[in-house]
This record gives C-alpha cells, structure tokens and sequence, in this order.
C-alpha cells in the first residue's frame, strides 16, 4: 500500500524548487484549513495549555527527551540513505548512550558529551534523490505539507525500525510522548503560531508560505534566486 | 553610479598627458557632479547598518517594558533603518502601478504602522535573547547580512538582513527569518486584504488601518 501511495505521489512531482507553490487542491486545502483552525481553537490549544499549566517543566522536558529519543533510529535509517554517515554514526551513538546511560532516553547524556548528527525524515531522503516536492497539501491535525513530503512521512512510519519491536502497552508510551511532545512545542511557540492562525488577513495562505520557505531552507541548497531585487523588478510578473 | 565610474576611468585613460592636479580637481569633480551617493555601499557599511539597528532594538527593549512605547519606537527604527517605501510598493505588487500618489502615501503611513506593530510584537518574544551580526555578503546588487537569534531554551535560528543604498543611503529591505521571506509574507497579506475589498485602494486602506 504504501508503495502504491510512493508511486501516485511521485508520478506527479515538480522540478525540485519552483518560486510559487504548486497547490492545485487549495480549494480541498482551505477546507482542511478551517477544520485544522477549528480542532486547534477548540481541542489542541487549550488541551497544550492546560498539559504544560499542569506538568512541571523537568517531567514535560524528560518525556520531550523521551519522544526525541525515539525518533532517533528513523534519522539514521535517512542518514544511511542520504549518504550521511558520519551523521548516522553519530546519531547511533547518541540513541546507545542515551538509551542506557539516559534511562530510555528519558536524560540527555549524548547531547552533553557532544555526540548527535542531523536530524532527517524521508522526505528529505527523497529530496536528495532529485525528487522535487511536489504539490502543497494541507493535512488534517498535522498540518502544511508538500505531496512528496507527506509521502515522506507514511514512508518514515513504516521504516521506523523500532516498530517491529514495540507492542502494546509499551507503544502507548512511544505515541503518547510523541503527542506530549507537539503539545509542549504548540504552547513554546504559542506566539508566532497564534500570530499566523489567528492574526494574519489570510492564514492559509501564510501558513503555505512560511511551510514551504523554512522547508527548503532546512533542506539546504537554495540559491540566489531566492533574493529577488525588488529594485530591479518591483513588481513582479504578475 | 555607472556614470561615475565611466567618467572616473575616462580621467584616469588621460592620467599620461594631464598634469597631477588636473586629475586630482577632476576626480573631486566628478564626485561632486555625481551626487550625494557618491560612494559604493561596502560590505562594512551594510554590516555597521544593520549593527546599529540592533543595538537600537536591544537599548529600546531593555529601557521599557511598556508595550506602547515599545511599539512606537519600533516604528522608528522601522523607519531609519528600512527603505519603507520600497516594502509598501512591493506588498501592494501589481496594485502599486494604479495608485495615485495620494493613495500611495496613504497607504505607507498606514502600512509602516501595521508593520512596527506586527514585526514589534514578535521581536518583543525575542527578549532575553542575543542577536549577533556574524556576516556580510555581496548578493546580485545588494549584500546580505546574516544575524543569528540566541533564545533561551531553542535552537539559534538565522536572520538575514538584505541591505541596498539604492534609495540614496543604505537600507535594509528585506528579512529573512529561518528562510521565510518578509517581502513575500506581506505580498499575500495586503494581495488577501485587497481582494476581500474588491481591489479598492481606499477600501485596503481602511481595512488595514482598522486592524491596528
């Protein structure tokens, strides 16, 4: 199944960075929009606030390390993939060092020490192949994403090596940290978020932009065509 | 500019037959009939600008904690820093070319404002933290500042500041902020905010001004 999905989403992939988003679903988008808006106004904000008002900061930071701890053996699997194996050494060692020395990655003995290489997803794997990203799609509850991103992430789901090892009750943990996680993170950066969701003229569209520039930004590679001159060509093409 | 430098080479091709001092008056000449910006932006003068424009929101921050006063400050290091009409040209895009010049000043003043306030009010989350000016670039026309945010508790993310002395003196007239490019940002803000007011100049104008 999720080959089928690789294929469809990359049969229809863009050359690898175009200035103007490809978003041929925004109608299908918007409408994802408003309902991500509603379950964040009504659910996801008030349940983060409540989360982090409620847990003291050294329990909050313990499960995050908890959390990050576990997305670490999918970063190597797209270090190896990418080429980047002095980042995948690293980052094996930082998962054996703080999956014992930190209790189950609970500490963060490896940072300290120095010893951790980039963080990765599959979507940047296939970015490195040459695959370009593809259109926008705005997912429910996850949020902004690009066709070839998205594939991304179903395809880090399924690569997760630990995966095969985890079954319940102890899997409950692994998703639960992870939701943890994205709770403290939505109230540390409760500001700007705020600010695009509900202060901006049009937060789809703000949401699409900021996406997809820091996006292409963390995947490196952008040249100077990024720095328009506004001298030159004050206007645009449009 | 171009001129200046033709002319400047022309003086310096005819160095062999002309005596010393007639070179000499003629440069100064040249300088002079060339205008005011008769100097080419360095990259240690974009580097000094946007230094200085951070020393100036630093000293702001640390003299009050009153949002108002902070926010009407922050208009006029917007203002003494930034080729503001230049960004407010850029925002409206297309839209720029139909206005009046009436219009276009209206809309300027209203949109410096919006702007102090958006871009204020984010700043003042950066409090507590350090931005240190690290590099100057030269990019096509204009150099490219690159400044790194120290917060406390996250990543150090990157901004970059986009310096030109095309008004007439050097100017910052963009930020890019982990990638996201300013210019852009507030293209589809006020390109949104027009087309909800049925591509009506006056009627953007209201509208933004009622935002504030």
């Amino acid at each position: 199944m999720a080959l089928a999905f690789v294929l469809v989403f990359l049969g229809i992939s863009t050359p690898l960075y175009s200035q103007d988003a490809n978003d041929p679903f925004e109608t299908m988008n918007r409408r994802v929009h408003g309902v991500n808006i509603a379950l964040d106004k009504s659910i996801v904000r008030p349940v983060s606030f409540a989360y982090v008002g409620n847990v003291n900061d050294g329990l909050r930071q313990m499960i995050n390390n908890f959390a990050e701890n576990l997305s670490v053996p999918g970063d190597i699997v797209n270090n190896v993939l990418q080429g980047e194996f002095q980042s995948g050494l690293q980052n094996t060692g930082k998962f054996l060092i703080n999956s014992t020395l930190g209790f189950a990655g609970l500490g963060t003995p490896a940072e300290d020490l120095g010893i951790g290489g980039d963080e990765s997803d599959f979507g940047a794997t296939l970015h490195r192949w040459g695959v370009g990203e593809g259109f926008y799609v705005e997912l429910p509850l996850f949020g902004p994403s690009t066709s070839r991103d998205a594939t991304g992430k179903l395809v880090d789901w399924v690569l997760n090596p630990l995966a095969p090892l985890i079954e319940p009750p102890v899997n409950y943990y692994t998703t639960s940290s992870t939701i943890a996680k994205a709770m403290d993170m939505r109230v540390a950066y409760a500001g700007a978020i705020d600010s695009v969701l509900y202060d901006s003229i049009d937060s789809y569209s703000q949401s699409k932009l900021i996406y997809l520039q820091t996006r292409r930004f963390s995947l490196g590679g952008r040249d100077e065509d990024v720095y328009d001159d506004p001298y030159e060509d004050l206007y645009g093409t449009e | 500019m171009k001129m200046f430098m033709m002319t400047r080479m022309r003086i310096f091709m005819a160095q062999n037959k002309l005596p010393r001092r007639a070179v000499l008056s003629g440069i100064v000449a040249a300088l002079l009939w060339s205008g005011l910006p008769a100097y080419a932006l360095t990259k240690s003068a974009a580097k000094t600008l946007i230094n200085q424009a951070v020393d100036d929101i630093n000293a702001m921050v640390a003299s009050t904690d009153d949002e108002e006063i902070i926010l009407a400050e922050f208009e006029k290091i917007f203002e003494r820093y930034a080729d503001v009409n230049l960004i407010a040209r850029y925002a409206l895009g297309a839209e720029a070319r139909r206005a009046t010049p009436k219009q276009m000043k209206k809309f300027t003043r209203v949109f410096k404002i919006y702007m102090a306030r958006k871009y204020g009010s984010r700043f003042r989350e950066f409090m507590g933290s350090d931005i240190i000016v690290k590099d100057s670039k030269k990019v096509k026309s204009f150099y490219k500042v690159t400044a790194e945010a120290k917060l406390q508790n996250a990543n150090p993310f990157e901004v970059e500041f986009l310096v030109s002395d095309k008004s007439g003196k050097p100017l910052f007239f963009n930020i890019f902020i982990e990638g996201i490019n300013m210019l852009l940002s507030e293209r589809a803000e006020i390109g949104a905010l027009l087309d909800k007011n049925g591509g009506k100049i006056d009627r953007l104008i209201t509208a933004l001004e009622a935002t504030l």
